[in-house]
């Protein structure tokens, strides 16, 4: 690819590079518009004393950076940020892809059991923590009385600094998996059937087929759910929220959960300092997706 | 052998994902039940799974409390609209980056990448101020034209292209085909699973937002469903009821039209082998 | 993907979109004039709030349209004072009277001092420290709406089953750990008492024995105290030795375990009432217990309070709209279908509330009210960053005195702060 790139640029280099940004410029505009700016608004208010009210607004300089190194539970939600995420995306490419592995088939149950574990991503994130929330609650709920039918407490999930974070995890794998799974079969299925019956000759089993076969081919892709599961991971609240509120004793609070909570919900309504956060986790998902893509997956989506 | 060898591997195939099947129905599947129960039997114990008399109480209450018809309208409008303009912009942005050749394309295209990065807490003040200033707050087009392009979508439908294989744009090149022609003629209808994936994509997204359209609309008459129906989780004294049955009416109508447009879905997927 | 159907579609997007662009906009004249207000009131207590405007919308004269936004509180105070400085604020707001002194200093709202001369309404009529809340100094800058308090609901029936008197409540602090003793039976998944280990309402337990959190001027850390080390030990003994309350029970869970008859008493506010009588639930409420210090219940409420920048108009026609709330018939109607206290001696008068048993036993509870911290600017900060982790650790069991300690430490850094 690159060498052919090359060779066209000497004939229609000027008039592709003008036609290119005119393709991108729809883009560019409204993600310039739309995001950079009130990016920029945002770092210029992490270098501020600002509240919410806007009020007695002054220059801050760095001030606001430096409380983070003093402030635990920065260190507290960062430690957590990354303990969902270390967890979450593994175990939802993980799964996604055990089940790729026993669907290459692309048959009539196949495509059944495909539809089925897409259906939870169709739902809310919000819905589905209420939902669980419901059926995982030690007091009321259905999964603790029928297991207390056999014999078994369970503990009261979403309450328990030890199980907290782990439930909250397998609830959003329940929810995501599905959609990732979509993504690996559409690459899975494009791999050249020749490549399977030729392994298969060499009598190479189903996992093996997997394993030599499969992944190389959609290797891309992996990267593509990888990078792009990651950086949402990063970024998790909507079912923090709604199942724990970051508790208890703050064991799920998230670096965005502890950002909402400073920013907005309560006094002073620290507007300056949840901003500074704000870039924080900016800088630490920008710095992992380049490492992911550069060293992990270095042939992701847009390979020169 | 090695015919047995297979035929284990299959049988364990069947049994894990049957296992997973259960996982993911049984729940919903108690959701849905679960909303034509009595406020009674939501929270008795012992819980029962199915109601002990189908009732629609917590429907007709949702209903009177919040005006379903006309935010089921927003949000088919906003996710709509979204998803047909976000498809357009991505993919003309995605054939430049895996078709074109222009300075600062890496860049560029990283810039783009951690637009991804940035959580929507952080810019919703700046982001109100500035469609205030624009004046297209508390409007269609304030909470359109915010979502019409989207990183996740340019990624996406790069890579989907990067997969087509170049013989055959290069061949219309040659033949003097526009690079507009290109996009619309040959990338795009060979690239159709992919769009129909990032269109479900953006639409449920959309359709399913909370935060960003409350903060965009200022008043009931623009509010969207999803954001609508969670008035109705309280902090104090939550009502189980109609948030069950709540619940329901926001992913209904993203379940009925995914399962009518799963064949197509589905079958877009497996026509996608162009991948070599 | 055809380039016509897509320039089509933008094009329709587009006239949508200018279509619906002049919604922000209030009547500029007197004549029919909409105001909005935005409310936190989620959950079963605002279908009555509901119900009431829409009446009014239907019979007042006056052509006031008013339009209620309901929204989680996180989300209304995060919108609201961007939209308030842009001039897209509601015309009006009802929330809790915590936030009523952070907005008048920070100019999200309008003095109203003018409210009783311009409407007529008699001040007098209402209890003093209902309306001294929306206060400060000697301008007014709220209509109160509703006041309320903590109760101790209880559930007869369990009561009866136990082989306790079901009309005698406990009184004391001591009483309620017996009858939480009596009433719990665990392989019946049935408890005594609801102790949330994301409690809100510590305060109770702390004042009943002479203990406090913060001084009422916000300025002197009273939280190491003995007496609070001791009613907190006493608290996690009842909690965990004594397990009569759920593991790992929250404040929603209790709303759910009481209503669905697995406990046997808890403390909550009034908002409880309606879903619990519409449910059929035999319950009572009294008031909170007393201690070695006297009986106390932490006092909260919500107010109307007009956003800045309100016109001639819409004042006058928020005006209308608040003084529609103050009269009999309305404030009658919130207490009786909500179970909210009385705290206007017209309505107090009057037949149908005097007969109402659960209101006439919530009026009575009402009588022990306190002002706490949360009235206080540092107020909601001390609820979600001091004692809230304290009750959560202690409550799963942690040693009480060191993280009595360790709260106030972080409390003395707040009070600092600010």
């Amino acid at each position: 690819m690159k060498k052919n790139a090359a060779g066209k640029q000497k004939g229609t280099g000027y008039r592709t590079q003008k036609q290119a940004y005119l393709f991108l410029a729809p883009s560019l505009v409204i993600l310039t518009v739309f995001v950079f700016i009130p990016l920029v608004g945002a770092i210029a208010i992490s270098l501020m004393n600002i509240n919410i009210y806007m009020n007695d607004i002054s220059f801050a300089g760095l001030k606001n950076y430096l409380k983070m190194f003093t402030d635990a539970r920065v260190g507290n939600a960062t430690f957590n940020t990354f303990y969902f995420a270390l967890l979450e995306v593994p175990l939802q490419i993980g799964l996604a892809l055990l089940l790729v592995m026993f669907m290459t088939k692309n048959t009539k149950v196949h495509k059944l059991m495909r539809t089925t574990f897409y259906l939870p991503y169709v739902c809310s994130m919000t819905a589905v923590s209420i939902m669980w929330s419901m059926l995982l609650n030690k007091n009321y709920g259905m999964l603790s009385y029928l297991l207390s039918k056999i014999g078994i407490q369970m503990p009261n999930l979403l309450t328990s600094t030890t199980w907290a974070m782990p439930t909250v995890i397998l609830v959003t794998v329940w929810k995501g998996f599905g959609y990732t799974l979509t993504v690996l079969s559409a690459a899975a299925l494009g791999v050249s059937h020749s490549l399977y019956e030729a392994a298969e000759l060499d009598g190479a089993g189903g996992f093996q087929q997997f394993l030599y076969v499969t992944i190389p081919g959609i290797r891309d892709t992996i990267g593509f759910c990888t990078v792009t599961t990651l950086i949402m991971a990063l970024q998790v609240f909507d079912q923090i929220y709604v199942m724990t509120e970051g508790g208890p004793q703050y064991k799920t609070e998230t670096l965005v959960g502890y950002i909402y909570n400073k920013g907005f919900q309560t006094a002073p309504f620290d507007l300056g300092y949840a901003s500074s956060m704000a870039v924080y986790l900016f800088l630490i998902i920008a710095v992992l997706t380049f490492i992911m893509r550069k060293y992990a997956f270095p042939q992701g989506g847009d390979e020169e | 052998m090695k015919k047995r060898k297979s035929a284990v591997f299959d049988v364990i195939g069947y049994i894990v994902s049957f296992l997973i099947v259960l996982i993911v129905v049984l729940p919903l599947f108690w959701l849905i039940v679960s909303s034509f129960k009595s406020d009674a039997d939501v929270i008795k114990w012992p819980p029962h799974f199915f109601p002990s008399e189908w009732v629609a109480t917590q429907y007709h209450y949702v209903m009177k409390a919040i005006p379903v018809l006309s935010m089921l309208k927003n949000t088919v409008i906003f996710a709509g609209c979204v998803t047909v303009i976000s498809l357009f912009f991505d993919s003309l942005a995605a054939y430049a980056f895996s078709r074109m050749q222009f300075r600062g394309r890496k860049i560029i295209f990283s810039i783009i990448l951690l637009t991804m990065m940035i959580p929507f807490q952080v810019i919703m003040i700046p982001l109100y101020l500035e469609e205030f200033n624009l004046k297209i707050l508390n409007t269609y087009l304030g909470l359109i034209l915010p979502r019409t392009a989207s990183a996740y979508g340019i990624y996406m439908l790069t890579s989907f292209f990067s997969g087509v294989p170049k013989s055959l744009d290069e061949a219309a090149r040659i033949d003097g085909m526009k690079e507009f022609q290109i996009y619309s003629r040959i990338i795009a209808p060979l690239a159709k699973p992919a769009f129909v994936t990032l269109g479900i994509y953006h639409f449920m997204n959309n359709w399913n937002d909370l935060l960003y359209p409350m903060m965009l609309t200022s008043s009931v008459d623009m509010r969207t469903l999803s954001a609508g129906l969670a008035i109705l989780v309280g902090s104090n004294s939550i009502k189980f009821g109609p948030t069950l049955a709540a619940t329901v009416i926001s992913v209904a109508p993203l379940l009925i039209l995914f399962l009518f447009g799963q064949r197509f879905f589905m079958e877009g997927i497996a026509t996608s082998g162009m991948k070599e | 993907m055809k380039k016509k159907t897509i320039s089509l579609l933008m094009a329709a997007s587009l006239a949508t979109a200018s279509l619906a662009g002049g919604i922000v906009s209030f009547a500029e004249e007197s004549d029919p004039i909409t105001l909005s207000v935005w409310a936190p009131f989620t959950g079963s207590d605002g279908d009555v709030l509901r119900e009431i405007i829409d009446n009014y919308n239907e019979t007042n004269t006056d052509n006031i349209t008013v339009q209620i936004d309901i929204m989680d509180n996180a989300t209304l105070q995060s919108k609201l004072p961007t939209a308030v400085s842009t001039g897209t604020g509601p015309s009006f707001v009802l929330v809790g009277i915590e936030f009523l002194q952070q907005y008048a200093k920070n100019g999200l709202i309008e003095d109203i001092s003018d409210f009783w001369d311009t409407t007529g309404i008699d001040k007098s009529n209402f209890y003093e420290n209902v309306l001294a809340k929306s206060y400060i100094d000697d301008t007014l800058y709220g209509v109160p709406m509703q006041y309320n308090l903590q109760y101790l609901y209880y559930n007869k029936d369990i009561f009866e089953a136990a082989g306790l008197d079901p009309e005698t409540p406990p009184t004391t602090l001591d009483e309620l750990k017996e009858d939480a003793i009596a009433c719990t039976d665990a392989s019946k998944n049935q408890y005594g008492i609801g102790i949330p280990y994301d409690y809100a309402s510590y305060c109770e337990y702390l004042w009943a024995n002479g203990g406090d959190v913060i001084s009422t001027d916000g300025k002197e850390n009273l939280l190491n105290s003995q007496e609070n080390i001791d009613t907190l030990t006493w608290l996690q003994d009842l909690a965990i030795n004594e397990g009569v309350s759920p593991e790992g029970l929250t404040a929603a869970d209790a709303d759910t375990m009481f209503q669905a008859g697995q406990l046997a008493m808890y403390t909550s506010g009034p908002w409880n009432i309606n879903g619990l009588t519409q449910l059929g639930v035999n319950y009572g409420i009294t008031a909170i217990p007393a201690g070695s210090a006297g009986a106390f219940s932490p006092e909260g409420g919500c107010s109307y309070m007009l956003t800045k920048g309100a016109d001639d108009a819409t004042r006058a026609a928020v005006y209308k709209f608040m003084a529609y709330w103050l009269s009999d018939a309305t404030l009658k109607e919130w207490s009786n279908r909500n179970g909210f206290p009385v705290w206007s001696y017209s309505v107090l008068e009057d037949e149908d509330i005097k007969s109402n048993e659960i209101l006439s036993n919530v009026s009575k509870a009402s009588e022990i009210g306190r002002d706490w911290h949360l009235n206080l600017t540092i107020g909601s900060q001390i609820d979600s960053d001091v004692m809230q982790p304290m009750m959560e650790k202690i409550l799963a069991g942690e040693d009480v005195a060191e993280n009595v300690k360790a709260a106030s430490d972080i409390l003395d850094g707040i009070i600092a702060a600010q």
